[in-house]
């Protein structure tokens, strides 16, 4: 599926510039966008890092499984395939509380860890399991009670009340939430090749 | 209310920091080879999707430079102005799921060019807020992981994207016209 979105974007960049004689410029751009990829891989790298490495200190001492506490029963009942055990519990409620804060930078890392927890544990390995897209998501619908990035664009910009959109987003999201999880589970019906 | 909120924004981080270090030295754990070894592991999967990032960047740079994007917003524009949505929102839709810097630079520029205050400004923040750059958390989480075949996780998600959408648009009608 990814595989032809990429196939898509990419034909109908080369033939839309082709027609449109547009196709200097996208010959030109694809270097500066892959060397962009790069610079962004780089901060991404060492963001993850410093996160990964934090997160492994919080994990030794027991204190990612405190903080997870609270969301922990929200996620049982979420995933109740997987044991209650599992490790990719911890990191997925801390990539959600993060979201919901409006911390992308530590979202990622919480995400990508609880990722290769759930990969660790799949029974046909190169499939996304129910467990992986209920998880993707999740993620998808961005939970948000405190989205800092707009609040920032809306002082940014010369608002006169740059959190008065904050309660809207929460709505939106809530609404998603819900969305969510009915529709992964009638997806999860439908797909009967179930991993 | 800002103040408030960038007081919390701003100590969240630096907060959690100083509370998973006090409390690994209140239960002895060796912090620094912790760190480092969790550094590690995080360092060699961010290198294992880069190739995946290039991909996804380089593809949505090019469908937006070429003009196809503005050829898709073109024939989907009556569609979206018989819904009641102004059309100069349309393009942050399209751009929202595929990327976060192409996303952000358009409310930016919505923002500046009706007003933070305005219906549109309130419209576009409120979809910033509650959407994600769904492609690329799909291609980046699952290709980290070496998963190739995704099943039904992009229908899934777009389709919960444009729900968000929808909702968004409501909301605002429903809140400031």
């Amino acid at each position: 599926m990814l595989n032809a979105v990429w196939a898509i974007l990419m034909l109908t960049a080369l033939a839309v510039g082709g027609a449109h004689g547009t196709i200097a410029g996208v010959g030109g751009g694809l270097f500066t966008q892959a060397m962009q990829a790069a610079k962004l891989a780089i901060d991404l790298a060492a963001v993850m890092a410093f996160w990964f490495g934090l997160s492994r200190i919080a994990e030794k001492s027991g204190l990612l499984t405190a903080l997870a506490a609270p969301l922990m029963p929200l996620l049982h009942f979420l995933f109740r395939k997987l044991p209650k055990d599992h490790p990719a519990f911890a990191p997925m409620a801390m990539n959600l509380a993060a979201n919901a804060l409006g911390l992308g930078s530590a979202a990622t890392p919480f995400g990508l860890k609880a990722m290769k927890e759930l990969n660790r544990t799949l029974r046909k390995p190169g499939t996304a399991s129910d467990e992986m897209i209920l998880f993707l998501v999740l993620n998808s619908a961005a939970l948000n009670l405190l989205p800092a990035g707009a609040i920032a664009m809306r002082a940014a910009a010369g608002s006169l009340d740059p959190a008065g959109t904050a309660f809207a987003s929460t709505i939106v999201t809530g609404v998603a939430f819900v969305f969510a999880l009915t529709l992964h589970a009638l997806f999860r019906r439908l797909s009967r090749e179930s991993a | 209310m800002i103040q408030a909120f960038g007081a919390i924004a701003g100590w969240l981080i630096p907060g959690f920091v100083a509370i998973v270090l006090i409390h690994g030295l209140w239960r002895r754990v060796d912090l620094i080879a912790e760190f480092v070894a969790g550094a590690r592991e995080g360092l060699e999967l961010s290198l294992s999707l880069f190739p995946y990032l290039l991909a996804i960047y380089v593809a949505v740079a090019a469908f937006r430079l070429s003009g196809a994007l503005e050829l898709v917003g073109g024939w989907l524009e009556p569609l979206v102005r018989t819904l009641g949505v102004p059309t100069a929102v349309l393009p942050l839709f399209l751009v929202r799921p595929l990327s976060g810097a192409a996303s952000s630079g358009i409310v930016l520029s919505l923002l500046h060019q009706h007003g933070p205050d305005s219906f549109i400004g309130r419209l576009v923040s409120t979809v910033q807020g509650s959407s994600e750059t769904t492609l690329y958390v799909l291609t980046v989480y699952l290709g980290a992981v070496g998963v190739r075949r995704s099943r039904y996780a992009l229908p899934l998600c777009l389709t919960v994207d444009l729900i968000g959408y929808v909702t968004a648009v409501a909301v605002a009608q429903a809140l400031w016209r």
